[in-house]
């Protein structure tokens, strides 16, 4: 009826599905709002826990090296954990430029 | 001889490789090369001995282009770096590539053509790259100045010096990388106040096109997805990397996946495809979907900052649709032979690259092995639609991991097993998540109301991408540290 070809079919196909998943999670997400992480990506995910993280972890993010991983360690060994990101300001080695680079990295938890 | 073209690039990179290893004068070689061509003329009825002198020929030119390519003009910029005095430069030119703001500081690259220390002034080359840092100035000054733009022409004040060199002393370093990309030398400027703005519009039509459709695409990007997904999507589509959390970076390196998160040949491919399509189901004849569809892929090119990966998938694309048009047979390795030698001529360095070498060795691994691997498989399993998908995928991903595995565990020092197994899920997903944001920005210009759909579904497939691969990367013996 349509005189479609298959590459059409094909387009039309892809594009109603995409549209339609996300008519799904719109009115999902309308109706409960703690299911907003369906589409909410975890801090885990986008940030390293600075209570949890070894010494791996911190060496493994760009702008610290071994010697204010270690620093950053012993901070947390002493203090118990850390309750504000805030913190990293009191460790020796972390400036205020350095902890706008760093404070985007981590969160507290 | 089936592909000469193969043969001629290996012999072209050997050249390449041998002048970079040795220390000889370009006259030599410069004349080594003369007399190959001169035998070549002289053999021309020969076949042998004249494919000898061919080769021969071409050994000695890329070796003359490499010696050619490390003298730098008189008047570089980089001649102009003092050692003893610290002088203020102030430098005239054009900005060459888009500015990137990140955490306070503007950098980019800047085309220079009349340098001034000391109360004189020179005509200058070269490219610089520039970081300003806009840590001091005012709401307003930073304001005026984050409308800089691609060939807009600037006077700079500030320090020149040579960039320094990181890392360990024979490993490739942050030097090599910029001199790979032609930059010998670095500013800081000091105050974004400093910085003079002269007059606009003085670069490439072509390019400004290209970066207006970029700024255009990421505004659309940012406005409809949430951050994190805005910038994998970014990363992506447009091949902009500055906002992906490092963590996420990390991971994918962990994973063998990082490979997505860049402009690739696969998203050159994608693109081309959507374009073709497009204009397939638009109707338009083969010879003028081929006239259309190649300046819109130079464009696409260019918008993701032409980086080797794609500008070597651009020309692949080029010259494989060009052979489909004239009806000739399409063949890889002359194309990707092709792509070799066009990236080389404009930048010899860039053998050097590890882009380069990964792009090419990944492609290289996938036509020669994936055919090899997918014959060891009966028939009979493979005709099973959904099994032949399954097996084709840990294929193409198999293929591409042991053709890149000692490059990646030489450069990154990292061996990661579930590559194979994180390729089969993340690929396709990645491929979704290109063509979502791509009808998302598609779906803005044309029917606005249903963008949001599209964006719920591009975030959707975000989530479920990092999601599989920080499930992935917890698994046992999942990756390992070589150092």
């Amino acid at each position: 009826m349509f005189n479609l070809t298959p590459q059409e079919r094909q387009v039309i196909l892809f594009l109603t599905s995409v549209a339609l998943l996300g008519l799904g999670i719109s009115f999902v997400i309308k109706v409960n709002s703690r299911i907003t992480k369906l589409i909410q990506i975890d801090n885990h995910i986008t940030k390293i826990n600075i209570n949890k993280a070894n010494l791996q972890d911190l060496l493994s993010t760009s702008g610290i090296s071994p010697k204010l991983a270690k620093n950053i360690v012993a901070y947390r060994n002493i203090k118990g954990a850390f309750r504000d990101i805030e913190e990293l300001k009191d460790i020796k080695g972390i400036g205020d430029y350095r902890y706008e680079k760093l404070k985007d990295l981590f969160f507290v938890e | 001889m089936k592909r000469p073209l193969v043969i001629f690039t290996l012999i072209f990179c050997l050249g390449l490789f041998v002048a970079s290893q040795i220390k000889i004068c370009f006259l030599l070689v410069y004349i080594f090369a003369l007399i190959s061509l001169l035998l070549g003329f002289l053999s021309l009825k020969k076949g042998f001995r004249f494919n000898v002198f061919l080769c021969c020929f071409i050994f000695f030119f890329a070796a003359a282009l490499w010696k050619n390519y490390q003298i730098l003009p008189r008047c570089h910029i980089s001649r102009y770096v003092s050692y003893k005095n610290n002088y203020l430069y102030r430098i005239k030119g054009i900005v060459n590539s888009q500015p990137l703001f990140k955490n306070n500081r503007i950098s980019f690259i800047f085309k220079a053509e009349e340098v001034q220390f000391n109360s004189l002034s020179y005509n200058t080359c070269g490219n610089v790259l520039v970081y300003v840092r806009c840590k001091k100035d005012l709401p307003e000054t930073l304001a005026q100045i984050k409308d800089l733009r691609y060939g807009e022409e600037l006077i700079l004040s500030g320090n020149l010096y040579r960039p320094f060199r990181f890392g360990s002393p024979n490993r490739q370093s942050y030097r090599d990388y910029l001199y790979n990309q032609a930059i010998f030398s670095v500013m800081n400027v000091r105050m974004a106040g400093s910085i003079v703005r002269l007059k606009q519009n003085r670069g490439l039509i072509l390019k400004q096109l290209a970066f207006w459709l970029k700024d255009r695409m990421e505004d659309i990007i940012f406005k409809r997805v949430s951050f994190v997904s805005a910038s994998i999507l970014d990363a992506m589509i447009l091949g902009e990397k500055r906002n992906i959390p490092a963590l996420i970076n990390n991971s994918m390196m962990k994973s063998g996946t990082v490979h997505i998160l860049v402009v690739s040949g696969f998203n050159v491919a994608l693109v081309t495809f959507i374009i073709i399509l497009s204009l397939r189901l638009a109707r338009i004849p083969k010879g003028i979907r081929f006239y259309i569809a190649t300046p819109l892929i130079i464009i696409y090119c260019l918008m993701t900052g032409a980086s080797t990966p794609v500008v070597r998938a651009t020309v692949m694309a080029i010259v494989l649709m060009f052979a489909y048009l004239v009806k000739r047979e399409a063949d890889i390795y002359n194309a990707l032979a092709l792509a070799v030698i066009f990236i080389l001529v404009i930048n010899p360095r860039q053998l050097f690259d590890i882009g380069f070498q990964l792009s090419f060795v990944s492609v290289i691994s996938i036509v020669y092995l994936y055919p090899k691997l997918k014959s060891l498989f009966s028939s009979s399993v493979l005709k099973i639609k959904y099994i032949r998908f399954l097996v084709e995928g840990c294929l193409v991903s198999f293929s591409a991991w042991i053709g890149t595995m000692s490059l990646v565990a030489y450069y990154f020092r990292i061996f990661s097993p579930v590559t194979v197994l994180a390729n089969i899920f993340i690929v396709p997903l990645a491929s979704l998540i290109t063509l979502c944001g791509f009808s998302l920005i598609v779906m803005e210009f044309i029917c606005p109301i249903l963008a949001p759909l599209f964006a719920y579904s591009s975030e959707f497939a975000v989530y479920l991408l990092l999601n599989i691969n920080a499930l992935l990367i917890k698994l046992p013996g999942a990756y390992f540290y070589l150092s």
